[in-house]
Parts: structure tokens; C-alpha cells; sequence
């Protein structure tokens, strides 16, 4: 199912906050068309990886390739040219910014055919369609999120992170926000998403990392991991 | 509740200070000191909401601007002692440039040299940004530092304009200049209706700048989260050197427009900060466009509160004297910070 | 490299001290054609002003240095603290004005010669000072608690911007009512304690002696009460407010106990400097340099520390003054008195960038300290080596 080389991947990652480190020497790899899922406890280091690997944290060791590129601390919006969307768990909108301006935002970098990206956008989305002059501090907590994940794919990137898309949304939104994550997936954006919801991850997901401490525990089949009598009863809580 | 309750106080004095014969007057004053005040505070405003910090240097940057506008057109500078030496090339010296346009007192080389200060000024500030607040920046340090270092900035600025061009107050064109009597028994001089001109056409730009180009919408995404800017790829960096460079405009023209409408004079640019500040607080911390509200607030009140004959029981209330002008801004400031903080137009805090 | 900075590190201060003891005494020693009495009483001038600036920067110090809090209004508390103890020691009113014939105020205070209990204590030399002292530091914490009110529990620019505006509001004040304060005539005839039992050439070094006895008072003061627990919640709430509070500790009642002490303490050193200067004007409170002076002299000795805040003091005076020297040589003509003045404020203004920037921690930088019963253990011989300097939140994103 996997191509030869991944098109993200970090290797013997460490970094972290001030003086201490979070993440000691963490690996993974998301290969083309994939989608990839982080798990593990609170405060495993799922989304200091993240943001680790998008180049808002320093690298103390370790490497990131972004197709086949050697990437590691290059600068977010530099990241963003080279085809890597991030979509972080809170404060993920412009809040005094319009819908269509947050959506502008995304696709920053690149103004060419703006229009057909944008109607793209409105499309998975139609609930924002009718709001585009809308302050986007004024929506709810789901359609903030899919707001956030329009403006992450504005620049239709080819590998897109995403920190805990479910987080504190209602059990339906979560049901259609991993619904529309799947779809993103299946137009052949490969995803990697650090989860809480440990469950409904593994279950949308093609393969899983398990992080504890700071360090890779365990990975492979996100299917068979769902069925991993470890995993279950570490993580989620069955 | 406090916010249109204060503002419905001053609306009363505004409108009671517009119609009486007497007073107009002093409301007419106030709106052409407030349109300086304006320019001043939204690019208070701008610094605060994209770089986060409370640019204490901003009423010393403007008397700077002002100098170096009155540089370019005349090319003095204070040679020994009280010698005033002119340089050679200045532009003053294009023909016909000192020719009075209209009812004004200047040519068209003070709008040159308004142009002039324009550039020197954003230069200035984006070399200081360079200097000095990138650094701190990079050092993720306390916003305080950052206020620290402008009050310094200020201080700086203003013993440079000392050496450069002494203490003594000068106006670009010397003399005294009749006013013109207009409709309503308004009495204005041309420069004065040239400030009010000037302010609004420069706020009009900023405004459609700010909320029509792409350059405007992504200072407005820095200002709102600077992460998530750097995520959607704005480069963050170079919005803080844009920023600057709008700044440096605005306070160039407001630098001149306050040397027209008071003087040219190294110690006014320290106390204006006092009207600025208040200005932008009142508007709503952080809002350009509540500024505009905000400075003409603190404009109005000024000039009518030392000009407003007010007794009661007998004792003198009102006019204050003179000396009291920038005090009102002092007393509005801390009224504001006392009933409502955020500001008359700013959003409740979440 | 690293043990290279370390020694610089421990060197620059005294190296610092020195350098500028030597332009002090040297300068005026040169131009007085090595005339040294004459030396000597312009250093003895040195140190007074240096004692007095030093009592605004421990005031300052416990406002900005370990607490946090961002007042930069100091000119505010000094002109409050100056007036007050001038009303409350000032005896019968001076004559006439010999230039315009007016009449000086006459103060409703005024003690100067009502204060005499005991003549054969002399407590009139003595009393009405304390008197007015008491009441400077009293005014000024009046002062600060009622700018708390608004300012205090807002962003520390709120605060900045509120105290610059209060001391020219004051100053304004002084400036047009001349029926309180006599305007910029100044108040006059200020007297000196004890200066009645001394001959004029001899007080001076009393007054230097009786300075530095406050100093050292107020700086055990400070001292003992930053090792105390409540000193431990004023660092507490400069690292972390939101953490504070978590703890029980309520950040915004804390910030006004520290900022109204360190407002008295100002207040304080605005009394003493009344007695030395024996006359006010609103003119030494230009709220812009006078306060930045006191910051830059913090921010250069090393906030979070009273023995740096004192030695910022010396150093930072100690340029102003070598700048003053330098202006009675015979200069060409094309460096004004004006220009020398303007170039010492754009170094003050410029010194404290560069600090900033490169010597964020100051010349004698924060020592890392738990408490008194700690430190008392460890003398004792237990083990910890020292500790990391710490700063007042200078490199740590606010929230």
C-alpha cells in the first residue's frame, strides 16, 4: 500500500520547551496518499511533534525529509511553499477576520486561480458558503474547525497535519469532521493527525504511532493496533 | 452601559461647544487638533496591534518626522551656537516652490518635503526595528522590554533633534497668517483646513489598506495570531517591516501636520504622546479605526476645557489655564482605564 | 567560551566602579588645576547626589526589579515626596520676592519652628524632619495606592502610560497655581537637619553621613523583606501572576502593597533631596528624563537587586556627572551647552537599549534566593552551590 520513500518523515526527533526536552529521539514516517495517526497519553509529546515538525519548535537532534528534502528548522511559511499544511487544536481561526479572508490567508503564498480553490473549499464545506462575510470569531466550535481545515487545504498541500481535530466538539461533529478528513484523504492528501480519540482515529487511519513519554512506543496497522490488547487498555480506556 | 454613557457626555459638550457662538470657536480648534491626534493614534494603534507593544517613542517620532520635513525643504540645521547654517541643496530651492498655494502658507515644497519625511521616517523606524526590536523579538522577550526600550528610543530621539536643530521653536513659513472667515461663523486658517484635509485622505488610505489588500488582511491575521499567520505561510518577519513602514508614513504626515498646526519644537513631541495614548485607549486599544472616535474625544475636550467659561456657585470651573491642555488628556486617560478599559469601541474582553 | 563570559561577567562591575570613581575625582581635579579641597567637596557633591539617586532606585527596585510592575512615573513620587517634606520643615515665609515685591506662600504645615519640644534635646533640628520624612513617604503611598485603583490590574503599558501622565499632571499643577506652590519662583529657604550645630563646610559631610545611614536602613529593610515569604510571592508574581493566584495569593493586592512601598521610599528620597537642594522647582521633574534616569540606573546596576540598584546609581550618576565636568572646558564652539546636555540624554536614552539588548541582567545581576531560614541553613555548611542568576521576567514571554 505504501511507495518506497515517505514524503514526511521525521527521524530521531528531540525538542522541547526552555531547557527541557519533550521529545527524545522520535521517528516516523508518512509515505503518499496516506493517512497516519499519532496516539498516546497526555502529555506523550503527540503535539510537540507537531509542531516540532512544522518548524515552530528548534530541533535539538534529529532530522525532518519533506519529499525526499532535508527540512529540519526551515521556517513555517517556508514549509507552507514546499507543500505542508498544519492545522493546530485551539486558536486555529483569524477571529476578527472574515470567512472569506481566513480562507485568503491560507492561500497566502499563492494567489493564482483563487477562485477555483476557494469554490473547492465552499464545496466540502457548504455550511461556511453562506457566511463568507462573516467575523469568524462568530462561529460555533465546528465550524470553526472546518474553517480551520479550509484554510489549511487553500493551498491544496500534499501532506497536511492536523493536532486533534475532534477536541472538544460534540460527538456528531466529531462523526463528520473525520468524515470530511477522510474525504480530504481520499483526493490523495496524505494526513497526519495526533488524537485523543484514540478509537475513532485508528479506526479512519491506515497506520498508527503510539507515543509515551516522549518516545515511539509502538507502531504499525492502525486496524490490528485497534485490536491490540496493550494499546486498548493504555489508551483507551476499554 | 458605560461606554455609550460616556460617549452621549460627550457628544452633549461637543454639540453644545459646536453651537454656541462663543465656544465654536474652540470645538472648531479641537477638530483640527483631533485629526492630528487621529494620524498619531492609528499608528499607535497599528504598532500595538501587529507587534504587540506600546510604542512610547511615537509622539518624539513625529516631532522627528516634522524636522526632517523642515530639513529637506529649507536644509538648516543649527550650526555654532545659534547660527542657523543652510545647506546647499535643499528644496526650497526649485523654482517657484515657496510660491504660497491657495490660501496656505507654503508651496508645494513642504508637500515634497512632507513625501521626503515620509520615506526617511519609515527607513528610520525599519532600521530601529532591525536594530533593536528584532532582537528582543527573537528573545521572546516581556512586552514591558519592548516599551522600555521605545521610552528610550524617545528619549534619544529627542536630544538628537536638540543637537540638530536646538530648542528654539520655528515654524516652516515665519510670520503671521490671516484666517478665513467661512459659512457658520467658522474661522479657519488655510493650513488649518489643510490638516483636517490631509487627516482624513491619509486615515481613508490607511482604512482601505488595511481592509481591501492583501498586505492590510495579513497585518490583520498578524495582529490576530501571529502562529497561525506564520502557519498559513505569511512571512510574519516581513509584516512587522511593512507595519513599520505604514507607522513611519503615518507619523510623518501627522509630524507635519502637528508642526502646522503648533511649531516645530524638540519638546512638544514628548508630551503629545500623553493625547496619543489616551487617544487610542479611548478608541479601543489595538482598533485604528476607533482612534479616529478616541482623538476626537480627547481633541474636543482639550481645546474647549481651556477655552469653555463654566462657573458654578459663583467659582470658576472653567476655562483651565492653558498649561492644563495636556492634563485633560491625563483625566480622560485615567477615567477611561477606571469605567471601561477597554475602550469606548473596543469589544468587551472574553 | 563559556568560563571567558564568566569572568567577564564578575569583572565588569567593579571595573565599572572604578572607571568612573577615577573620571569623578580626576575631571574636576584637572580643571581646578589639581586644587583638592576644591575636589573634594565636588565629590563630596557626587556622593550626596549619588545617596539621594540611590534611595529612588531602591524604590524603583522594588517596583520594577522584584515585582514587575512597570512605573514609570518616579518623577510623580519624587515632586510628591520633595513638596510635602519642603510644607512640613519650612519655617516663618522668606521675605518679599525682591523682583516682583510679592509675597511667598505660606505653607499651612510649616513646623520648622513649632516642633521645638525639647529645646534642650535641640528637637528642632531633628524633629520637624522626621515629621516631614513620615509624611513625604505617607503622601507618596497615598498617591500610589489611588493610581492602583486604575492601572494596577491592567497590562503593564496601562500602567507606564498612566504614571507619565500623572507626574505631568502634578507637574502642571505645581507649574499653575502658584497661590500652593509659588509656581516656578520654587519654593525656597528649605532648611537641613541638624544644620544648625555644624558650620556650613562641615555639614556637608554630615549631610553625606546622614545619608548614608537612610540608605543603608532602607536597604536592610528591603532586604530583610524580600528574603521574607511575602518577597518570595512579590518574585512569584513577576514570574507567573496566573500561577500566584492558583497558590491563594491574590497578584493585584501584593502589586499595590509593593508598589505603594516602593512609592513611600521614593517619597522618601524626595524629602532628602528638598534638605540638600534647600529649594524646588517644577523643573526637576520633567517627567521624561528625571524618571528615565532612575530606569536607566536600575536597568544598568541589575533589576531584582538593591546593592546593583545602588551601584547603577553610582555609575549612571557618575557619567551624568563626568558630563557636567566636561562642559566647563573650553569647547569649540560648535559643541553648545546645549548640545553636551542633549548628547547625555541620547547616551542615557541609548545606554538603556544597549542594555537591554546585550546586558539584560545588569551589572550586578539577580541572586537566586529562597528565604532567610534557606540561606541561614546553608551558611551553616550545607551543600548547593550557587545558583543561576535570575532576571525580572526578561526573557520570558508575557501572557
Amino acid at each position: 500500500m505504501s511507495a518506497k520513500t515517505p514524503i514526511l518523515e521525521a527521524k530521531g526527533v528531540t525538542a522541547g520547551y526552555g531547557e527541557i526536552d519533550i521529545l527524545h529521539g522520535v521517528s516516523t514516517a508518512v509515505y503518499p496518499g496516506e493517512m497516519v495517526a499519532i496516539i498516546g497519553p497526555n502529555g506523550a509529546g503527540k503535539s510537540t511533534l507537531l509542531r516540532t515538525m512544522f518548524g515552530l519548535l528548534p530541533i535539538r537532534s534529529g532530522t525532518v525529509h519533506l519529499k525526499g528534502q532535508d527540512v529540519t528548522d526551515e521556517r513555517p511559511d517556508q514549509l507552507v511553499h514546499l507543500g505542508l499544511s498544519y492545522v493546530p487544536q485551539v486558536a486555529n481561526v483569524f477571529p476578527s477576520l472574515t470567512i472569506l479572508e481566513n480562507l485568503e490567508m491560507g492561500a497566502f503564498v499563492r494567489q493564482d486561480r483563487l477562485n477555483d480553490r476557494l469554490d473547492r473549499i465552499f464545496a466540502l464545506f457548504p455550511d461556511l458558503s453562506g457566511r463568507r462575510g462573516e467575523q469568524a470569531g462568530r462561529l460555533s466550535g465546528g465550524q470553526r474547525q472546518m474553517l480551520a481545515l479550509g484554510r489549511a487545504l487553500m493551498l491544496d498541500p500534499d501532506v497536511l497535519l492536523l493536532d486533534e481535530p475532534s477536541a472538544s466538539l460534540s460527538p456528531k461533529m466529531v462523526e463528520m469532521i473525520f468524515e470530511r478528513i477522510n474525504a480530504i484523504n481520499q483526493e490523495g492528501t496524505a494526513i497526519l493527525l495526533v488524537e485523543q480519540n484514540a478509537k475513532e482515529a485508528l479506526s479512519v487511519c491506515d497506520r498508527a504511532y503510539v507515543l509515551a513519554m516522549g518516545q515511539n512506543r509502538l507502531e504499525g496497522d492502525a486496524k490490528a493496533m485497534l485490536e491490540n490488547e496493550e494499546v486498548g487498555k493504555l489508551y483507551m480506556g476499554a | 452601559m458605560t461606554g455609550p454613557g460616556i460617549f452621549l457626555a460627550f457628544a452633549a459638550l461637543a454639540i453644545y461647544s459646536a453651537v454656541d457662538h462663543d465656544t465654536r470657536k474652540f470645538f472648531v480648534t479641537g477638530v483640527v487638533v483631533a485629526s492630528v491626534y487621529a494620524l498619531g493614534a492609528i499608528g499607535l494603534n497599528l504598532i500595538y496591534g501587529v507587534l504587540k507593544f506600546g510604542h512610547f517613542a511615537q509622539g518624539d517620532s513625529m516631532m522627528l518626522a516634522a524636522y526632517l520635513a523642515f530639513f529637506v525643504v529649507s536644509g538648516s540645521i543649527l550650526g555654532e551656537r545659534r547660527d542657523t547654517q543652510v545647506l546647499p541643496v535643499h528644496l526650497d530651492d526649485l523654482p517657484g516652490s515657496t510660491d504660497p498655494i491657495w490660501e496656505l502658507t507654503f508651496g508645494y515644497s513642504l508637500l515634497l518635503g512632507i513625501i521626503g519625511a515620509g520615506l526617511l521616517m519609515s527607513g528610520i523606524l525599519v532600521l530601529l526595528d532591525r536594530l533593536i526590536y528584532r532582537r528582543l523579538r527573537e528573545r521572546r522577550g516581556n512586552i514591558v522590554i519592548f516599551s522600555i526600550a521605545s521610552l528610550g528610543l524617545a528619549l534619544a530621539i529627542r536630544s538628537s533633534m536638540l543637537i540638530f536643530w536646538g530648542p528654539n521653536p520655528r515654524s516652516y513659513v515665519e510670520g503671521i497668517h490671516p484666517a478665513l472667515h467661512l459659512p457658520f461663523d467658522i474661522v479657519l486658517k488655510g493650513d488649518q483646513i489643510f490638516i483636517i484635509v490631509t487627516a482624513v485622505v491619509m486615515a481613508a488610505a490607511v482604512y482601505s489598506l488595511l481592509m481591501f489588500s492583501k498586505l492590510g488582511k495579513a497585518m490583520r491575521a498578524v495582529a490576530d495570531n501571529p502562529e497561525l499567520a506564520l502557519i498559513s505561510g505569511i512571512n510574519t518577519d516581513q509584516i512587522f517591516v511593512w507595519t513599520w513602514v505604514i507607522a513611519g508614513w503615518l507619523i510623518a504626515v501627522a509630524g507635519v501636520l502637528l508642526a502646522l498646526q503648533a511649531q516645530l519644537n524638540p519638546n512638544l513631541g514628548f508630551i503629545i504622546v500623553l493625547p496619543l495614548f489616551a487617544s487610542a485607549i479611548l478608541g479601543g486599544i489595538g482598533s485604528p479605526l476607533g482612534a479616529i472616535g478616541g482623538a476626537l474625544i480627547v481633541g474636543i475636550t482639550q481645546e474647549v476645557s481651556v477655552g469653555l467659561e463654566v462657573s458654578v456657585f459663583g467659582e470658576h470651573l472653567l476655562p483651565l489655564a492653558a498649561g492644563y491642555k495636556f492634563s485633560v488628556a491625563v483625566v480622560l486617560l485615567i477615567l477611561i482605564l477606571l469605567v471601561r478599559p477597554q475602550g469606548l469601541f473596543g469589544r468587551e474582553p472574553a | 567560551m563559556k568560563t571567558r563570559l564568566f569572568v567577564i561577567t564578575s569583572n565588569v562591575a567593579p571595573l565599572s566602579a572604578v572607571l568612573i570613581t577615577a573620571a569623578v575625582i580626576l575631571i574636576p581635579a584637572e580643571r581646578s588645576g589639581w586644587d583638592m579641597s576644591g575636589t573634594a567637596s565636588q565629590f563630596v557633591f557626587f556622593l550626596t547626589t549619588v545617596l539621594i539617586y540611590s534611595i529612588f532606585c531602591i524604590g524603583l527596585n522594588v517596583q520594577w526589579g522584584y515585582t514587575g510592575i512597570f512605573n514609570f512615573g518616579v518623577a510623580a513620587f519624587f515632586l510628591v515626596g520633595s513638596y510635602t517634606a519642603a510644607v512640613f520643615v519650612k519655617g516663618d515665609p522668606p521675605p518679599p520676592d525682591p523682583v516682583t515685591g510679592q509675597d511667598y506662600v505660606q505653607y499651612i504645615g510649616g513646623f520648622g519652628d513649632d516642633l521645638n519640644l525639647f529645646p534642650a534635646l535641640g528637637t528642632d533640628e531633628w524633629l520637624p524632619f522626621i515629621v516631614a520624612i513620615l509624611m513625604a513617604a505617607l503622601v507618596a503611598g497615598i498617591l500610589a495606592f489611588l493610581i492602583a485603583i486604575p492601572a494596577l490590574r491592567l497590562r503593564g503599558d496601562y500602567l507606564a502610560i498612566t504614571t507619565i501622565g500623572i507626574a505631568e499632571l502634578l507637574r502642571a499643577i505645581v507649574v499653575e497655581e502658584p497661590s500652593l506652590f509659588n509656581s516656578s519662583k520654587a519654593i525656597p529657604d528649605i532648611p537641613s537637619p541638624l544644620s544648625g550645630l555644624f558650620s556650613s563646610s562641615e555639614y556637608d559631610y554630615v549631610y553625606v553621613g546622614l545619608l548614608v545611614l537612610l540608605v543603608g536602613l532602607l536597604f536592610l529593610l528591603v532586604e530583610r523583606s524580600i528574603r521574607s515569604p511575602w518577597g518570595r510571592v512579590l518574585r512569584a508574581v513577576r514570574e507567573d501572576e496566573i500561577a500566584t493566584s492558583a497558590c491563594g495569593k491574590n497578584p493585584f493586592e501584593f502589586k499595590t502593597q509593593a508598589f505603594v512601598i516602593g512609592a513611600m521610599i521614593m517619597g522618601v528620597g524626595g524629602a532628602v533631596y528638598g534638605f540638600d537642594r534647600h529649594s524646588l522647582s517644577p523643573d526637576t521633574f520633567a517627567p521624561i528624563s528625571t524618571t528615565f534616569l532612575f530606569w536607566t540606573m536600575v536597568m544598568v546596576g541589575g533589576s531584582g537587586n538593591t546593592k546593583g540598584a545602588i551601584l547603577g546609581a553610582y555609575v549612571v550618576y557618575g557619567f551624568y556627572f563626568a558630563m557636567i565636568q566636561v562642559q566647563g572646558y573650553d569647547l569649540p564652539g560648535w559643541i553648545s551647552t546645549t548640545r553636551i546636555s542633549a548628547l547625555r540624554d541620547t547616551a542615557i536614552g541609548l545606554l538603556i537599549v544597549l542594555v537591554l539588548l546585550w546586558r539584560p541582567h545588569g551589572l550586578l545581576p539577580e541572586e537566586a534566593r529562597v528565604s532567610m531560614w534557606v540561606e541561614r541553613r546553608l551558611r551553616r555548611g550545607g551543600k548547593g552551590g550557587p545558583a543561576p542568576p535570575l532576571g525580572p521576567a526578561l526573557d520570558k514571554p508575557d501572557k
